[in-house]
C-alpha cells in the first residue's frame, strides 16, 4: 500500500528554544558544581582563577537558566501554582523544589568562595566599588570545612538537577527518542562540555595582569579539563548512536537532515577532544580560550537542539516531518542571543569587579605556583 | 464505494477485537495506578458514565464539516483544531487491476480521552484533569501552559492555544453533553460517522453500535497502553500506528509553520 498525506496539519513545536537555553545553562552550572568540588578538593593543586571561573559559571549559569525556563512557559505569571499546587508525581513539579534549591546553593557557594575577593574591593578607590566589599556580611574568615561541605551539598542538589531535567523528558514514552535511559546520559555527559566552554569564557574576561602569578591556570586545572573533555566526548560519542538508533519508526540514519545533525555533533565532539589534547600544551591567551569556548560551547549546545528541537519535528503518527524555522524573534534567534548576552553581561561586570581587587592575600597554593603557567 | 476502497476496507481486522475492547472494562486491566487529578467536588462530572466515540470511516467522506463545527462552537485559533480529519491518498501495490486505482482515506483525529491519559500524570500544577465520566479536561485558569502535556500525548492532540495560551484539546463539547446536546462535530457530521455516548449504559447506541461491529473495532497506538476511548470502525492497519507514506508538503510560515 502506497500512502501519501494529502492534507494533515502539523503539529506546531511546543517546547520552544528557550528550553534548550534552559538546558544549556542549567546543564553548565550543574557540571560546574561538580567540577568545583573536585577542583576544591584538589585546591593544593588547583588554581584560584580556575576555581573562581567554575564557581562564577555555576552561580550566573543557576540563575540564567531558570529565567530561560520561565520564558518557555506560555504564562510566566503563573510560576507560583508550580507551588500551590506541588505534584508529586510530576517530575516537573518536583523540579519547582529541586530548581531554586541548587540556584540558591551556587548562589551561596561562590559568594562564600569569593568573599576573600570581594572583601579585597575596599581598596578601590572608587567609593561605590568600595561599598560592594560590604557583601562579604563581616569580616569573618570562610573556613575550608564550610566552603567543603557548602560546595560538596551544591554538587548533590547538582545531581538532583541532572537527574529531574534528565528523567523530566524521559519519561515522556510518546517520543521514543526520549523515552529511553540514552538521553538523560547524553545530557548529563555533554554538560560538562558546555561548563568547561563558559569556564574558558570567564577565564578570558579575567584581566591577566590583575591575577597574580600563583593563581593563574595551573597545570592541574588543564588537566582537570583536558581529562573532562576527552572522557565526556567520547562518551558522547558512544551514547549519540545509541540514543539515535531509538528511534522505532524509521531510521534516523537513513534521513540526509539527520546524518548531517549527527555528522556536525561527530565533528564537534572530536573538535572537543582535539581542544582537550591542546589545552595542555598551548598558552591559554584570549585568541585560544576564545577558540576553546566556541568550540565546546557549540557543540554542547547543538547537542541539546538536536535532542531537543529537531526531535520534536518528528511527527508521532504520520509521516512527517513537521517542519520548523527558526523565528528571529524573541522565541526564536533573538531569544537565544539575548540570554547568552545576559549571561555575559552578568559575566562582564563580576570579572570586572574581581579584576579591580588589589589581591594580596595568599592562599595556599602558592607553593605550587611552579606549576603555573604563563596565560599571558 | 469503488473497489480499491473495498479493499482498503477489507483489509481491516489483524489486530484482536480483545484488545480493542479491553478499554471498555478498563477499571481492572492495568494494575498501575493511574492518575486523574479529579478529587475535587467540581472535577467529577457525570458520575456514573463513561463517554467515548466511535466513529465509522466508512461513513466519513471528509467533508471537514466536524473541523468547522468545532472551531465555531469551540472558537479555536484559526490553523489551530481541537479535532481535524486527516486525508491520505492511497494505492495498491499489490499488482492486482486494482493498484491502479487511487482512492482517499479519511481519518477524523481528536482526543481520545484514554483511560490512561498520559498527559494528566505529568501536569505539574494538577489543571489537566480527567472526570468520572472519562472526560479528560483543562483547567486554564490554573495551567501554566508549559506543555508537558502537549508532549506527552501520543496523538498529537492537544496544542497550546495562541489566544489564551494554554493547552488546548477536545473536551467532547463536555459543556453540550451536559445540557443533552450532541457535540458539535458530531451534530454536524453529514454521514453520520461519529457516534458518541455512554458505553456503561449498554442500550446507548454507541453500545449496541460497538457489540454489533465487535470484531472490527480498532484504537489508535493500543501499543501505547493509553487505552483511548475513540474507537474506528474500518481502520486500516496500515494507520494503526504510525503511518509510513510520503510526507505532506508543507509552506512553512515563521512562527506558525
Amino acid at each position: 500500500m502506497n500512502i501519501t498525506e494529502i492534507l494533515v496539519p502539523p503539529q506546531a513545536l511546543a517546547w520552544l528554544p528557550w528550553a534548550v537555553q534552559y538546558f544549556f545553562y542549567i546543564g553548565s552550572a550543574y557540571a560546574a558544581a561538580i567540577l568545583f568540588v573536585i577542583s576544591f578538593i584538589c585546591r593544593s593543586h588547583t588554581s584560584h582563577q580556575w576555581r573562581s571561573a567554575l564557581v562564577l559559571v555555576m552561580a550566573i549559569s543557576a540563575v540564567i537558566g531558570p529565567i530561560a525556563l520561565t520564558a518557555d512557559l506560555h504564562q510566566p505569571g503563573r510560576s507560583l501554582h508550580f507551588f500551590l499546587h506541588f505534584t508529586p508525581w510530576s517530575w516537573m513539579s518536583i523540579g519547582s523544589l529541586l530548581l531554586p534549591t541548587f540556584s540558591g546553593l551556587a548562589v551561596i557557594t561562590a559568594w562564600l568562595y569569593l568573599r576573600d575577593d570581594i572583601a579585597q574591593l575596599k581598596q578601590s578607590s572608587n567609593i561605590w566599588i568600595q561599598r560592594l566589599s560590604l557583601l562579604t556580611l563581616g569580616q569573618w574568615k570562610t573556613s575550608n570545612k564550610l566552603m567543603l561541605s557548602t560546595a560538596s551539598l551544591t554538587g548533590l542538589s547538582g545531581l538532583t538537577i541532572a537527574l529531574y531535567t534528565g528523567l523530566e523528558i524521559a519519561v515522556l514514552a510518546s517520543r521514543p527518542l526520549w523515552h529511553q535511559p540514552a538521553s538523560p546520559l547524553l545530557w548529563f555527559v555533554t554538560a560538562f562540555i558546555g561548563a568547561i566552554g563558559l569556564s574558558m569564557v570567564i577565564v578570558a574576561l579575567m584581566k591577566s595582569q590583575s591575577v597574580k602569578k600563583h593563581e593563574r591556570m595551573s597545570l592541574t586545572d588543564r588537566k582537570i579539563i583536558r581529562h573532562t573533555l576527552i572522557l565526556m566526548s567520547t562518551l558522547a560519542m558512544v551514547f549519540l548512536p545509541i540514543w539515535a538508533s531509538n528511534h522505532v519508526h524509521n531510521n534516523l540514519f537513513d534521513i540526509y537532515e539527520w546524518q548531517l545533525r549527527f555528522a556536525t555533533l561527530f565533528i564537534g565532539f572530536i573538535a572537543c577532544i582535539i581542544v582537550g589534547i591542546w589545552v595542555t600544551r598551548s598558552t591559554l591567551k584570549r585568541p585560544q580560550l576564545l577558540l576553546f569556548s566556541l568550540v565546546t560551547l557549540l557543540s554542547c549546545w547543538y547537542l541539546r537542539w538536536v535532542t531537543m528541537m529537531e526531535v520534536q519535528t518528528l511527527p508521532n503518527y504520520d509521516a512527517g516531518p513537521y517542519p520548523y524555522s527558526l523565528p528571529m524573534g524573541p522565541n526564536g534567534l533573538l531569544g537565544i542571543l539575548g540570554m547568552l548576552g545576559l549571561w555575559l553581561a552578568i559575566a562582564t561586570v563580576v570579572t570586572e569587579l574581581l579584576n579591580v581587587k588589589q589581591s594580596t592575600h595568599t592562599r595556599k597554593n602558592h607553593a605550587h605556583s611552579h606549576e603555573a603557567l604563563s596565560n599571558g | 464505494m469503488d473497489k480499491s476502497k473495498r479493499r482498503l476496507i477489507g483489509s481491516i481486522g489483524a489486530i484482536s477485537a480483545g484488545a480493542v475492547i479491553a478499554p471498555i472494562s478498563s477499571a481492572n486491566a492495568s494494575a498501575t495506578v493511574i492518575i486523574r487529578n479529579n478529587e475535587a467536588a467540581d472535577r467529577k462530572g457525570m458520575v456514573g458514565k463513561r463517554y467515548a466515540m466511535l466513529v465509522d470511516l466508512r461513513k466519513c467522506v471528509g467533508c471537514q464539516a466536524c473541523t468547522i463545527g468545532c472551531s465555531i462552537e469551540n472558537q479555536a485559533p484559526i490553523g489551530q483544531f481541537r479535532t481535524t480529519v486527516k486525508q491520505y491518498e492511497v494505492t495498491l501495490d499489490n499488482g492486482s487491476t486494482e493498484a491502479k486505482n487511487v482512492t482517499s482515506f479519511m481519518l477524523p483525529r481528536l482526543c481520545n480521552h484514554c483511560e490512561n491519559p498520559p498527559c494528566v500524570a505529568v501536569c505539574p500544577v494538577q489543571a489537566t484533569f480527567q472526570r468520572e465520566d472519562g472526560i479528560v479536561m483543562v483547567d486554564n485558569e490554573r495551567c501554566v501552559a508549559c506543555a508537558y502535556c502537549v508532549q506527552a500525548c501520543p496523538y498529537d492532540a492537544r496544542f497550546i492555544n495562541e489566544e489564551t495560551l494554554t493547552a488546548d484539546k477536545c473536551t467532547f463539547c463536555a459543556h453540550r453533553i451536559e445540557e443533552g446536546l450532541l457535540p458539535a462535530c458530531v451534530e454536524t457530521c453529514v454521514g453520520g460517522a461519529r457516534v458518541i455516548g455512554d458505553i456503561k449504559d449498554l442500550g446507548s447506541e454507541i453500545s449496541l453500535l460497538m457489540a454489533k461491529h465487535r470484531q472490527e473495532i480498532k484504537v489508535l497506538k493500543p501499543e501505547a497502553g493509553t487505552q483511548p476511548h475513540v474507537f474506528y470502525i474500518s481502520l486500516d492497519n496500515q494507520f494503526v500506528s504510525n503511518v509510513e507514506g510520503k510526507a505532506a508538503i508543507y509552506d512553512p510560515k515563521g512562527d506558525r509553520a
